[in-house]
């Protein structure tokens, strides 16, 4: 196939998983103990103006209507109106959703520049103190409950040293035009390099959190990688040619081992999606995960079933996107 | 002065299970323009001998004996950043697995063309051209040069690996078992391939191979390798006529000839040594019928017992009249 | 005397499962592996034992009983209470030795039931192929992609808390990712050419798998139920901290971590630090037990240790 087709391909597929998703979700909060409305407004309202409330929320009808009608509205991006909210649940979304991008994007940058670098090294210099080291160290890092290391960084960084503050955004003191949401691109935008430093001091420890948990693998997976392919014959060919070894390691061996620490990667966003509900519930910073979580526990069914789409809608997406990359940069891949 | 000159040579891998004596004291000569085949059954130490004279020895391979003499240079006493030079540029090898030996990710133009670039100093574009040129030597169309090895089939792969080896116009070329994994055609087709450049290059060559009715064809001379040892050396007439050592006696009759009369394809009964605790005495004795105390007990030495032909072995001047 | 018969009778027992086991084929891939493989299995078992012996002996190990209010509330750690008490009075200490059977039999719970339904659906899926397979295929690619907590989450409000199902929503999160697992080694092993040559013999589908691809099965269960076992510690604790899950007032560490939250702005750290730690520690074990096994059973791996 050539490439043209294959991501249409790609892009096609997203459909159906999609609606697996979707559906699977779907039916899932409808089983649901719990009346939502019940919830919402308490023991003391009578029936009869429960019943009209549910009424209003189309929530009477039978269930493959309110499936179908689900569908329609999600084709037209339509995600509802949070029950809690009482606004638009796209809306509160996108309020939210720069918070949980920025506190992923940046773990994740963070641990690949602390772990992959580690873990080239790690497979240039096999078996020495710093390979040995970094073993011992990663499996106990790994080991580690995210939440827990989040809240021992509070402890001490926070409270016990007041180096960083412990919860919030960012300083109110600081006014930015809100372009993103992010704050770190923000005021890079605003060209308010104060607002920056003071505002960056409060993603660090989330940051943190989330590169320390995550390094380990990927300097375990960047080490496994490079010492794959440092043991592959070609390696030897290239230096019986007479290349240098430097460009041995950069040209050939990295070039190729860098394929599984991409997928790798991918899979790490998608797992930090679900993993930021602690972090954000820890650090106190408002975002989707500490989103759904009140829209679980309140039943808000607009509300899960339209974080749950947007997941969907990212992961998919993102999936994709891997997968086209892929096949771009690894030329054997048959499509 | 020879091309070549081989002394002692000692290869040993220090592995967790103990010494691996991959290769135990060998020694040869080779002059320019001759070619050379160097037989024996897998894991006798061939590859590593060849990876010696390169000084690539895998971890946890060391030479610990012994001299490479290139052209009067000692490889064995020369830096890796010197070696690195002359690499490639004075001798160059086709590697076994032409698969595994290219890059999956470089397209095969490039990668004949990168010691060009490295050692002639020649911009890509000039590189790129020798390396189509040389694709067009090897019988491949030049349009090729932009495709991945794994686009290729497997002859052609090993055709793209000989080009690669004499991208630099090298005086030796190593060649590791060039016809395994080909089909007998295609391996043919190679062999007539290599033998050509050889003439019209003037080549000197080492053939290694447990193949050895390639080497009738191609080489001047054959030296039979054994548990790391050299068992028996001389030209190619006289080694496939009058074979002395009782290995390659057996080693030339397992191939049928078309010529003699027929007879019953013989065997070597058991298997290769172990190299980390090879057998007292000649290694070959557990599998050798004509065995005596003192093959079990002492090793024999190359000795020379015609002209220009050398053999291992303690019997070997009975085995020479025909007495055994 | 009866004491005595069975005393020897399980002495003799033991003994001839020793030497089965030293002639075993585990015993032979055990000396070969790097002392590293040896020590991360050696630490991991042992942590693991103890881990089990909490579950199993727990009361033996806990001081107090962990429900019994009895002492003054948030205790620093002392030579009474080791582990110091938390804000109704009682020994954390106790109670975290009893919250391992929480965790660990949770998960337990989980990863069986996982690997049991993702075992039959993948080695059916991957030895009948066609259009049933696809099907599921795409069933599991497309819950698997999907961030795993945020499943584990939505499943454990839907079924509410209690331990059995939190076990479920656990477990249905794991098997997408068993059934990969099973299938692709299902068809790994039916490419082999010996399935063809047992059904040219005549042998049944049903005895193929069991005799010729389950075995293949074996090698990997061990370390698959031992990553499984930290995964689902992992969100048992992560779970119970989050409030869902197991409920107070069940001694679970993540609910434990979470209620000593409050008290923190007071200094009680040892409500946090302790919870975690035991976490932490079971995390270890499984991880480390894993790793080695892996290493051990893998001979292969070893070229990149």
């Amino acid at each position: 196939m050539k490439l043209k087709y294959y991501v249409g391909f790609r892009i096609l597929m997203i459909i159906p998983t999609l609606l697996i998703i979707l559906t699977l979700v779907f039916f899932i909060m409808h089983v649901l103990p719990g009346d939502p409305v019940r919830i919402m407004w308490g023991e003391e309202i009578p029936d009869t103006i429960i019943e009209e409330i549910r009424h209003n929320l189309g929530l009477d009808r039978p269930i493959h209507i309110q499936y179908i009608e689900y569908l329609k509205k999600f084709i037209r991006g339509d995600f509802g109106t949070s029950y809690r909210y009482k606004v638009s649940v796209l809306d509160k979304v996108k309020e939210v959703w720069p918070t949980t991008l920025e506190i992923t994007i940046g773990g994740i940058l963070l641990s690949i520049i602390m772990g992959i670098p580690l873990g080239i090294i790690c497979a240039l210099r096999k078996g020495g103190i710093i390979d040995q080291v970094t073993r011992i160290f990663s499996l106990y890092l790994y080991s580690n409950p995210s939440f827990w290391l989040a809240l021992i960084l509070q402890i001490y960084l926070g409270l016990t040293w007041g180096l960083l503050p412990t919860s919030g955004r960012c300083s109110l003191s600081y006014d930015i035009p809100r372009v993103t949401g992010m704050i770190t691109i923000d005021s890079i935008m605003a060209l308010n390099f104060r607002a920056l430093f003071e505002n960056l001091r409060y993603l660090i420890m989330p940051w943190l959190t989330v590169a320390l948990v995550r390094m380990p693998r990927y300097a375990r997976i960047s080490r496994a990688s490079l010492l794959n392919v440092l043991g592959e014959d070609y390696i030897i060919t290239a230096r019986a040619k007479g290349v240098r070894e430097r460009t041995v390691i950069i040209k050939h061996a990295l070039r190729n081992a860098i394929l599984p620490i991409i997928t790798m990667l991918a899979g790490s966003f998608v797992w930090l999606l679900g993993g930021t509900v602690f972090i954000e519930m820890i650090f106190s910073q408002p975002g989707m995960g500490r989103l759904l979580l009140e829209g679980l526990r309140g039943r808000d069914f607009n509300m899960i079933q339209g974080i749950v789409a947007i997941y969907a809608i990212i992961v998919v997406g993102l999936n994709t996107v891997v997968e086209v990359i892929y096949a771009v940069a690894d030329p054997r891949i048959k499509y | 002065m020879k091309l070549l000159d081989v002394k002692n040579l000692k290869t040993h891998f220090f592995t967790p299970f103990g010494v691996v004596k991959a290769v135990d004291g060998v020694s040869f000569e080779l002059s320019n323009g001759r070619s050379l085949g160097l037989a024996g059954e897998s894991g006798c130490g061939k590859t590593t001998l060849a990876l010696s004279i390169l000084g690539l020895i895998p971890y946890p391979g060391k030479i610990i004996d012994g001299k490479v003499l290139f052209d009067g240079v000692d490889l064995t006493n020369t830096s890796y950043s010197e070696l690195r030079q002359i690499r490639w540029k004075e001798f160059s090898v086709v590697f076994q697995g032409s698969m595994a030996a290219l890059n999956p990710l470089h397209k095969v133009g490039s990668q004949i063309a990168e010691p060009i670039i490295i050692h002639e100093k020649a911009n890509k574009n000039e590189a790129i051209k020798r390396a189509e040129e040389l694709l067009e030597l090897v019988g491949i169309d030049a349009s090729r040069a932009d495709s991945y090895p794994w686009e290729l089939s497997g002859g052609m792969r090993q055709r793209v690996m000989i080009a690669m080896a004499l991208a630099c116009n090298p005086k030796l070329i190593i060649a590791d078992e060039p016809n395994t994994a080909l089909d007998v055609i295609v391996a043919t087709q190679i062999m007539n391939l290599i033998k050509e450049l050889k003439n019209k290059l003037n080549l000197s060559m080492i053939l290694i191979t447990h193949d050895i009715s390639v080497i009738a064809q191609t080489c001047d001379e054959l030296i039979i390798m054994y548990a790391g040892k050299f068992i028996e050396h001389s030209d190619v007439p006289t080694m496939f006529k009058n074979p002395i050592h009782p290995y390659s006696k057996a080693l030339i009759s397992s191939f049928p000839s078309i010529r003699k009369p027929k007879s019953e394809l013989k065997g070597i009964s058991g298997s290769p040594p172990d190299l980390i605790d090879p057998p007292k005495g000649c290694r070959f004795n557990p599998r050798c019928s004509y065995a005596k105390d003192l093959c079990r007990n002492e090793e024999p030495e190359l000795l020379e017992v015609k002209k220009d032909h050398i053999v291992a072995c303690h019997r070997s001047d009975e085995l020479l009249i025909g007495r055994l | 005397m009866l004491w005595l018969i069975l005393g020897l009778s399980i002495k003799g027992g033991i003994q001839v499962e020793l030497k089965k086991l030293r002639e075993s084929k585990f015993a032979k891939l055990y000396l070969a592996a790097p002392k590293s493989a040896k020590i991360n299995f050696l630490v991991g078992l042992i942590l693991d034992i103890f881990l089990i012996s909490l579950v199993i002996f727990g009361p033996l190990f806990a001081p107090y009983n962990p429900n019994e209010m009895i002492f003054d509330p948030l205790e620093k750690p002392s030579w009474k209470n080791i582990m110091g008490t938390d804000s109704f009075g009682r020994d954390l200490f106790s109670r975290l030795c009893i919250g391992t059977r929480y965790s660990l039999g949770i998960s337990l719970i989980a990863v069986g039931v996982s690997l049991t339904i993702g075992v039959l659906l993948g080695s059916t899926s991957g030895f009948l192929g066609g259009t049933l397979d696809k099907f599921l295929m795409l069933i599991m690619d497309s819950l698997y992609v999907f961030p795993g907590f945020i499943l584990v989450l939505i499943m454990a409000v839907v079924l509410g808390p209690g331990i059995w199902q939190t076990a479920l929503a656990i477990s249905i999160q794991r098997i997408p990712g068993n059934f990969r697992m099973i299938r692709s080694l299902t068809i790994s092993v039916k490419e082999r050419g010996f399935i063809e040559s047992e059904r040219v013999m005549g042998a049944s589908d049903w005895h193929i798998i069991r005799h010729h691809i389950a075995p293949f099965y074996l090698s990997i269960l061990f370390v698959t139920v031992s990553l499984g076992m930290a995964r689902g510690t992992l969100s048992v604790a992560g779970l119970g901290f989050l409030g869902l899950g197991i409920p107070p007032p069940a001694p679970e560490w993540g609910t434990e971590l979470a209620m000593g939250r409050p008290f923190l702005l007071m200094g009680a750290w040892w409500l946090i630090i302790f919870p975690g730690l035991f976490v932490l520690i079971a995390m270890l074990g499984f991880n480390l037990l894993s790793e080695g096994l892996d290493e051990i059973s893998n001979p292969a791996l070893r070229r990149l240790k």
